[in-house]
């Protein structure tokens, strides 16, 4: 579970999030949306310790980031929206790395490692360097970096951005899976068709501030309006 | 010729972003005049020279045997600048991003010109200020009077005009030949040719002081080596040559002198119009080529699974195995870091010989006078062992540095992964410097034993500092890692650091010297052992440093 709260960022006098209160439970996919600016990437970076919060805190079953960040970083995976990282490390390097971090084994790491590499279908390609890959293929060593080592919470950035159709419907396929199993994964995305399908409960960020957060359908009835895409919802909530 | 201008300012900026913060200038990220880098270089360099000169002339030695100092440490001072030099042009010219400029309409010539433009200038003041600081020393410290100093100045901003073509030269020479395959064959050839003709024609020049006396008294280490290497006697003649020049020449006393000279920059400058003229047809193919290799794929899951072993060997070997292919992954910096260590840890050990030499012949008490000079020499070893390396180690994970914010990192195997490539270079080469004077200076086992426990001490002291800095002014946000060297605050304290350390270490030294009966040694390893407890807290302070990094936001995430 990941629980939220009163989260808030300020860069100065700018209010860039505003005390977000927000509890995921296991066993959702969560949808983040908003438009550009709206402060869903700070939101994921302050949930991941990148970014300190000005105020308030994340907890990952009952762990916090501020005071107890080693052990809530061992309960989720990141994936960030622009993936030009370790260029210099071959693919299997960097998952040998990540293995090493999560304190995996040999055979457990290799195994998994493995399943999501040809999963994503970026198995042949982990012998190469990552300065090598295309955008696409760097998504995936990274999706397959985070998903190895099975944590409890997945926390996407985009994570379907320059993926082919194919690697992009596994990865709905695995974020299901991981959902069923009883975890949580929490993903940004602008593609709101995508969130339309895959997620369970969307939170919709305007300005800073967390405007919406529950099933579409409840969005539906809230506004009156069950006839209504959720893009045409969206656009009218965020036109505020 | 606005268009040339501005497209000069576009390859400026590519390769070295101009950053201004006007409220602090010296913040990380802003910009250390390029002057002001060279100049703290040249004094660096400069009082190590002065140092030695000073020794020769308290010991009353006569203008001559100070020559016999002066030629081997003004060549490998030439030697430095030219490697800095080399350094500069490959990454000016062919590791430079150069994705920006291939899209638009300019022409190859255009472009090599103006990246000539960056290099010359890059090379010019950093190798005209230590070379021309060098040489003016001589008639300054002589009193030679203003004539001697104005031929100095011309002596050393040929000499830098030289290097920088010289460099120029060799940058394209290699780089065509490394890529052989992707040029044309006949281009590439005649690049390679030229410089080897080059270098003949500089050995050659030798041939033009017949009045010189060019025996050196050395030890048997040296001639043995001379003789070992008797194929490159020609160029240690010419090394020879060029060191000579600025003594002899200051005298105005052979007019063959002056004209040598003159040849030698005029087959300098035309080898470097030749290079330049194939090398206009050949930069735009150049930098344009596909560099990527074969893929090679995992052959077999066993093959993989042979990969994954190394998870069984530990974490700290995971991430010094990533730790040095992230070094790697940034040739220019680790280039530029290592010739320029070994270049000068060559220098030390000759200029330390030599100094032997002339000790010897003075017929001094070596053991008391050795151990003053030794120290002295400590002082300068560790001077110019800036482990760069270590400095820069933590502003390369770039944006690397954004995933490991957000995963459960051991910091102690991190750090520890950071610090050990600086430390095996530093120690390794110190160590090295200190096994050549120890045999030069003839020490009896307890000063060597105290020699070696201070050189790695000093190491572990200077290459952690180097860390604390590095981490303390950590820039994520760069286009070209050797900014990193060039740029802020950290660069300059850690330079003042390893020159501050051995004077603390000296001092050190001093302070126990008068309570243990004038045992130096004694003084030596009781300093060696503070520096060494000392780096505990300085560990410790450095995880401190560290973990606050980690948990602050970075501006360019």
């Amino acid at each position: 579970m990941i629980k939220i709260e009163h989260l808030s960022k300020k860069f100065g006098d700018f209010v860039a999030v505003d005390d977000i209160d927000l509890t995921i439970p296991n066993g959702k996919i969560y949808g983040l949306l908003g438009p550009n600016g709206a402060g869903k990437s700070t939101t994921l970076k302050m949930m991941t310790g990148i970014l300190n919060p000005t105020s308030g805190d994340v907890y990952y079953d009952s762990f916090s980031i501020k005071s107890q960040p080693l052990e809530a970083k061992k309960h989720f995976a990141f994936v960030p929206d622009s993936p030009d990282m370790f260029l210099g490390m071959k693919g299997v390097d960097y998952l040998i790395f990540i293995g090493s971090l999560f304190d995996m084994n040999k055979e457990k790491a290799l195994k998994s490692a493995e399943y999501f590499a040809k999963e994503l279908n970026i198995y042949d390609a982990l012998n190469d360097y990552i300065l090598n890959y295309s955008h696409g293929m760097r998504q995936k060593i990274f999706l397959t970096g985070a998903l190895m080592h099975n944590p409890d919470a997945w926390i996407l950035d985009e994570p379907l951005t320059g993926l082919d159709p194919e690697s992009a419907f596994k990865i709905k396929n695995l974020m299901r899976e991981h959902a069923n199993r009883g975890h949580v994964v929490l993903l940004s995305t602008h593609i709101l068709e995508v969130a339309e399908k895959l997620v369970d409960e969307i939170g919709i960020i305007n300005k800073g501030k967390l405007i919406f957060s529950g099933t579409i359908q409840e969005l539906k009835d809230k506004r009156n309006e069950n006839d209504s895409t959720l893009e045409e919802l969206f656009l009218e909530l965020t036109k505020k | 010729m606005k268009n040339y201008f501005l497209l000069v300012k576009a390859v400026f900026a590519s390769s070295v972003t101009a950053r201004k913060n006007r409220k602090n200038k010296l913040k990380k990220g802003s910009r250390i005049p390029q002057l002001l880098a060279a100049l703290l270089i040249t004094v660096i360099f400069s009082i190590n020279f002065y140092f030695n000169i000073f020794q020769y002339a308290s010991l009353g030695l006569s203008i001559n045997d100070i020559s016999n100092y002066l030629i081997p440490a003004i060549s490998f001072g030439i030697l430095y600048s030219f490697f800095f030099s080399l350094t500069l042009s490959f990454n000016v010219f062919f590791l430079s991003n150069n994705e920006a400029f291939l899209s638009l309409p300019i022409s190859g010539n255009r472009l090599l010109s103006a990246r000539f433009i960056l290099h010359f200038f890059n090379s010019f003041c950093y190798g005209s200020a230590l070379i021309l600081v060098e040489l003016m020393m001589i008639p300054i410290m002589f009193n030679l009077g203003a004539l001697a100093i104005f031929y100095s100045i011309v002596i050393g901003i040929l000499m830098a005009l030289g290097i920088c073509f010289t460099s120029f030269i060799i940058a394209c020479a290699l780089f065509y030949l490394l890529n052989l395959k992707n040029n044309n064959l006949l281009y590439t050839v005649l690049s390679i040719v030229l410089s080897l003709l080059g270098a003949l024609c500089l050995a050659s020049t030798s041939s033009f002081a017949p009045s010189l006396d060019l025996s050196i008294p050395i030890n048997d280490g040296i001639l043995k080596l001379q003789n070992d290497l008797t194929s490159f006697y020609s160029y240690t003649k010419f090394c020879n040559f060029l060191g000579y020049l600025p003594t002899r020449g200051t005298l105005l006393e052979n007019t063959n002198d002056h004209l040598s000279l003159l040849y030698l920059f005029l087959i300098i400058s035309a080898l470097f119009a030749l290079t330049y003229l194939f090398s206009k047809r050949l930069y735009l193919k150049a930098i344009s080529k596909n560099k990527g290799k074969k893929k090679k794929k995992i052959k077999d899951e066993s093959s993989l699974s042979k990969k994954f072993n190394l998870l069984n060997k530990g974490t700290f070997y995971i991430y010094l195995k990533r730790e040095l292919n992230l070094l790697k992954s940034h040739p220019s910096l680790i280039i530029s870091s290592l010739i320029s260590t070994i270049s000068i840890a060559v220098s030390l050990i000759i200029t330390g010989i030599f100094t032997a030499e002339g000790l010897n012949q003075t017929g001094s008490n070596l053991e008391q006078q050795n151990l003053f000079y030794l120290i002295i020499h400590i002082i300068a070893l560790e001077t110019i062992f800036n482990p760069f390396i270590g400095f820069a180690s933590i502003s390369l994970e770039g944006r690397n540095f954004l995933i490991l914010k957000t995963v459960p990192l051991k910091k102690n195997q991190y750090l520890a992964a950071k610090e050990l490539p600086s430390l095996t270079l530093s120690t390794f080469l110190s160590l090295l410097v200190s096994t050549v004077f120890s045999i030069s200076y003839n020490l009896s086992a307890p000063y060597i034993i105290a020699l070696f426990l201070s050189t790695i001490a000093s190491s572990l002291i200077n290459t952690l500092f180097s860390l604390l800095y590095g981490i303390l002014f950590a820039r994520f946000s760069y286009d070209n890692s050797l900014e990193l060297l060039n740029r802020g605050l950290g660069p300059f304290l850690s330079t003042l650091t390893t020159f501050l350390s051995p004077i603390i270490y000296v001092a050190i030294n001093l302070i126990f010297f008068y309570f243990t009966n004038g045992l130096m040694w004694v003084s030596m390893l009781i300093g060696a052992i503070i520096y060494l407890l000392s780096a505990i807290p300085l560990f410790l302070l450095i995880k401190k440093r560290f973990n606050k990094l980690l948990v602050s936001d970075l501006n360019i995430f």
